[in-house]
């Protein structure tokens, strides 16, 4: 019976992925995402069942072990969008690092102010890059994945609601600067409401995942000094 | 027959093959020469740089790794789920955490933006005035 679970957690994820594609493919609500959707019916379902993480992770652990995989495939969709790079280098490079470091020290300074003990800042460095990323930066900074997957979550939903919002009032009307702030505030997510303002700011977006992932993940040493010596 | 296997060898096995070489590349540039990059961030950038200079054609893993792409979220799921044991853990810090990341994400979009928007303009601006 016991070996039953993994193939049965394996199947029911699937399912429940796809279920949540075609739902989404009709309806693009954010929260219809499969991410989200499919992640907040499996939480509720392990919830009323009273089943274990660690049962469901035992066919769950198959799935993440594709990650890396996940990763090196991002190459593709940069190796897509490498004319608008190579055109736009500058731009989207110091965009990208001046958006890591308002994350970064925006982060240090309120968990200084409402004293967040260190091991969490650790977590949440990444919390603008896309998931798959964040994961590894976290094991990386020694930080716990589940609080890295917190962060990442709660910035593209909200940034996927918000964005839009925030940027009419600061008045940010440029197609190329929309599609950057939704890129590299809220990685994917921001990416879908992006694609739906036009081609310009999708792309911009889709572009600004990658760029701000590597960049967020090489300035990590960077990072994690600093933490160490600010804060407790 | 033959032909189908031929064929699922050439768009399922091979492009999962190269892809999985590059993981293993980088992976093993992680242990034994730059150690401040992750194994898989390695191996994207040298998959990237690879398809650059055509060393792996793209037409090969076009419609493989087009699927994965698409799929990606998928395979995030089971870590998604692990937030049913992390939340009530750091419950006394909850409410701070959450506080921290939507003014955190607030400052990045108008930062963000405003820059782009100052950079665009101003790079317009000089190609005008050249």
């Amino acid at each position: 019976m016991n070996n039953l679970y993994p193939l049965l957690s394996i199947i029911i994820t699937i399912l429940i992925y796809f279920i949540f594609l075609k739902i989404y493919n009709l309806k693009k609500h954010i929260l219809l995402h499969p991410n989200i959707a499919a992640t907040i019916i499996l939480i509720s379902l392990l919830y009323v069942t009273e089943i274990p993480f660690e049962v469901y992770n035992s066919g769950g652990k198959y799935i993440t072990s594709f990650l890396g995989v996940c990763i090196v495939v991002l190459a593709i969709p940069m190796y897509q969008k490498i004319k608008l790079l190579k055109e736009h280098f500058k731009l989207i490079i110091l965009t990208s690092l001046i958006s890591i470091y308002t994350s970064f020290f925006s982060m240090l300074i309120l968990a200084k102010i409402l004293k967040v003990p260190k091991v969490f800042v650790y977590s949440l460095i990444p919390k603008s890059i896309t998931s798959a990323m964040a994961i590894e930066a976290s094991i990386f900074t020694n930080g716990n994945q589940s609080i890295a997957i917190l962060g990442v979550m709660v910035s593209g939903i909200l940034g996927a609601i918000i964005g839009r919002f925030v940027l009419e009032k600061i008045r940010v009307n440029n197609p190329i600067a929309r599609g950057c702030a939704f890129g590299m505030s809220a990685h994917v997510l921001g990416t879908t409401q992006a694609l739906e303002e036009g081609g310009i700011t999708g792309s911009f977006s889709a572009i600004s995942i990658p760029v701000t992932g590597v960049l967020t993940i090489i300035n990590l040493p960077l990072f994690t000094k600093l933490v160490d010596n600010i804060l407790k | 027959m033959m032909v189908y296997i031929k064929k699922l060898m050439l768009n399922i096995m091979l492009p999962l093959g190269i892809i999985f070489t590059f993981q293993l590349l980088g992976n093993l540039i992680n242990k034994y020469l730059i150690n401040f990059l992750p194994g898989p961030i390695i191996g994207m950038l040298l998959l990237l740089t690879a398809l650059i200079f055509n060393i792996v054609p793209y037409k090969i893993i076009e419609v493989f790794t087009a699927f994965l792409v698409k799929h990606i979220s998928f395979f995030l799921i089971p870590t998604n789920i692990s937030l049913i044991i992390i939340v009530p853990k750091i419950q006394n810090y909850f409410i701070r955490i959450i506080l921290m990341l939507v003014i955190s994400l607030i400052s990045v979009i108008i930062v963000t933006g405003t820059f782009a928007n100052w950079y665009n303009k101003k790079t317009i601006k000089g190609d005008a005035d050249e």
